[in-house]
């Protein structure tokens, strides 16, 4: 296992390094990324590397948070298929940032910030509300999902029609890019997805004997209810803050879990760390395949993540059982 | 000072336990101590109340009245216990060793891997290490799961129909464990098998959420089986063991 763990922190920090020198502008070279390092870079250089290295660091925050947050829901919901982006979540936070930006020229980032992780938290609660009330299982909880997230997709579209001349790249946002993260931003996605990310680490032991089913949990001493509540509102929090910097990224949430869980095993202790390095890992490839596809332009990031997240869920899907 | 050196003598006492789901009463009144050590097996008819009253020691469903383990209640003895349930109704993508790993949570000293593993060996499943749970059969799933309630080196370990799914070959491997791990520790098993009653140190048969026998196995009466289970049933002698059989 370690050396697992070893050639992902390589790998990440090759990828990190490339989405550092990849994109429009193709000036850009690991001297100059050394220049910077020692303030000796100025001008456009000096931008374009400052841009870049909050849009990678911001690829990597969102890769990593929701990975780790669908890794944990996938286990207190002992859903296979769980993702914050297929459970309601980032759409309902998504709905919840444009609102704010209906309410406020310029919103408070606190103010957008609780707004998009209530609204979050709604959209899950309602899913989940469907699927206690309807007795839904796995498979059609994640109907569930994709039916509220729809209905919060087609009301954010109404929401952007109304913001579209402020923010024109408000449909670009709405399929997930970190394109146009800023440093504030960035600070704030950062503090919130720790807090979170952190309180699911402190719970991981307790997560860990979920997979074991109620009863032998709770004989454990563990209380499935309240970790199921804590590590479902921390998911949240970081998938919600994740959306106020990048939009609803899809299918990193599922993706990166997987790749985990096939690198490390099904204990949440091990694949919890693994599952937020393959999330940056695949979130830092997609973003940096974004650049060099669309150059000069961009693609929401959904477009590549699709790709691999598609075929992994229709798999998983049909695995999990296909009646609903 | 080690946990299981703090209890090496560990009792399992109930008074006037009472447990009801919603209006159903399916505990109405149940006193008893067991231990320390021994083979303790529960026998009664369905619905009798034998899964609730191993719940309710531990800790899994609230309860009225007195239930101490080791002197303590029971959800503050989590520690010290380990409950199998009749199916295992873990996540069927876990591997066999992640489940195993879980299951040492929150255990006392002497709890390893190493010991589920050699476990396992003795078993002759360490094959299925390595394989997700919900690829084993129900008996493997069984196995699985009595291995991990054993690796957590309790100090009452309570098993629900421990030889549920499990071929001729492996009740008697975990009958030996069972009675072998009784020397030690106090081990509560419900129960179908009545000829296996004769393996255990203490009976007790369960009918409409009470006690209706306490005591030596080879003391329970056949017409209080009878009546209990509200069937025929015969006896016999084979070897030096009594096998209780219905009388079809």
């Amino acid at each position: 296992m370690p050396a697992k763990v070893g050639a992902a922190v390589i790998v990440l920090m090759l990828l990190f390094l490339a989405s550092l020198l990849v994109g429009a502008y193709k000036g850009i070279s690991l001297g100059d990324l050394l220049a910077f390092i020692k303030g000796d870079l100025e001008g456009l250089e000096e931008g374009i590397v400052k841009y870049r290295l909050v849009r990678t660091l911001a690829a990597l925050i969102v890769g990593a948070g929701l990975s780790a947050s669908g890794l944990a829901l996938q286990f207190v919901l002992r859903n296979p298929l769980a993702d914050p982006y297929l459970l309601g979540v980032s759409a309902g936070a998504a709905f919840g940032v444009l609102l704010s930006y209906l309410l406020s020229y310029a919103p408070d980032p606190l103010l957008l910030y609780s707004i998009a992780f209530i609204s979050g938290l709604g959209g899950f609660g309602l899913v989940l509300a469907i699927s206690l009330f309807m007795s839904l299982t796995p498979t059609g909880l994640i109907v569930a999902g994709v039916s509220v997230s729809y209905v919060m997709a087609g009301l954010s579209m109404v929401l952007i029609s109304r913001l579209i001349e402020r923010i024109p790249m408000a449909y670009s946002w709405l399929f997930g890019t970190v394109a146009y993260a800023g440093s504030r931003e960035l600070a704030y996605t950062l503090i919130a997805v720790s807090m979170s990310l952190g309180t699911i680490a402190v719970l991981a032991r307790r997560i860990n004997t979920l997979m074991l089913g109620e009863d032998v949990s709770k004989s454990m001493g563990v209380n499935p209810g309240t970790i199921r509540l804590l590590a479902a509102v921390a998911s949240s929090l970081a998938a919600s803050s994740i959306v106020a910097i990048a939009g609803p990224v899809g299918f990193l949430g599922l993706a990166g879990p997987w790749m985990a869980r096939l690198l490390v095993g099904s204990s949440f202790t091990r694949a919890y760390p693994m599952a937020a390095m393959t999330g940056g890992l695949l979130a830092l490839a997609s973003d940096t395949t974004v650049r060099l596809i669309a150059s000069p332009g961009e693609v929401p990031l959904t477009a590549i993540t699709a790709f691999y997240g598609g075929p992994i869920l229709f798999y998983l899907t049909l695995k999990s059982g296909r009646s609903l | 000072m080690t946990v299981a050196g703090d209890y090496q003598d560990c009792y399992v006492t109930l008074e006037g336990v009472r447990v009801s789901y919603g209006s159903v009463n399916v505990i109405t009144g149940v006193s008893a101590k067991l231990g320390p050590r021994g083979f303790h097996v529960i026998i009664g008819p369905n619905g009798a109340g034998k899964t609730t009253l191993l719940k309710s020691i531990s800790g899994i469903v609230p309860f009225e009245g007195v239930i101490r383990v080791c002197g303590l209640h029971p959800r503050l003895a989590t520690r010290l216990i380990s409950y199998s349930p009749s199916t295992p109704s873990y996540d069927p993508w876990a591997r066999v060793i992640d489940v195993i790993e879980a299951g040492l949570y929150n255990s006392p000293e002497g709890a390893s891997l190493e010991r589920a593993l050699h476990l396992m060996r003795s078993l002759g499943a360490e094959e299925w290490l390595y394989k997700r749970f919900g690829e084993l059969s129900s008996g493997e799933q069984k196995l699985v799961d009595l291995v991990r309630s054993m690796a957590r080196n309790p100090r009452v370990l309570l098993l629900d129909e421990p030889l549920a799914f499990l071929d001729l070959r492996n009740q008697a491997r975990i009958l030996k464990l069972l009675k072998s791990l009784s020397k030690r520790i106090t081990v509560i098993a419900s129960m179908h098998e009545l000829y296996f009653l004769d393996y255990s140190d203490h009976v007790i048969l369960m009918g409409g959420g009470k006690i209706v026998y306490s005591g030596a196995p080879r003391g329970l009466l056949l017409d209080l089986v009878r009546e209990t289970y509200n069937i025929d049933v015969v006896e016999a002698m084979l070897g030096d063991k009594r096998v209780i059989v219905p009388g079809i």
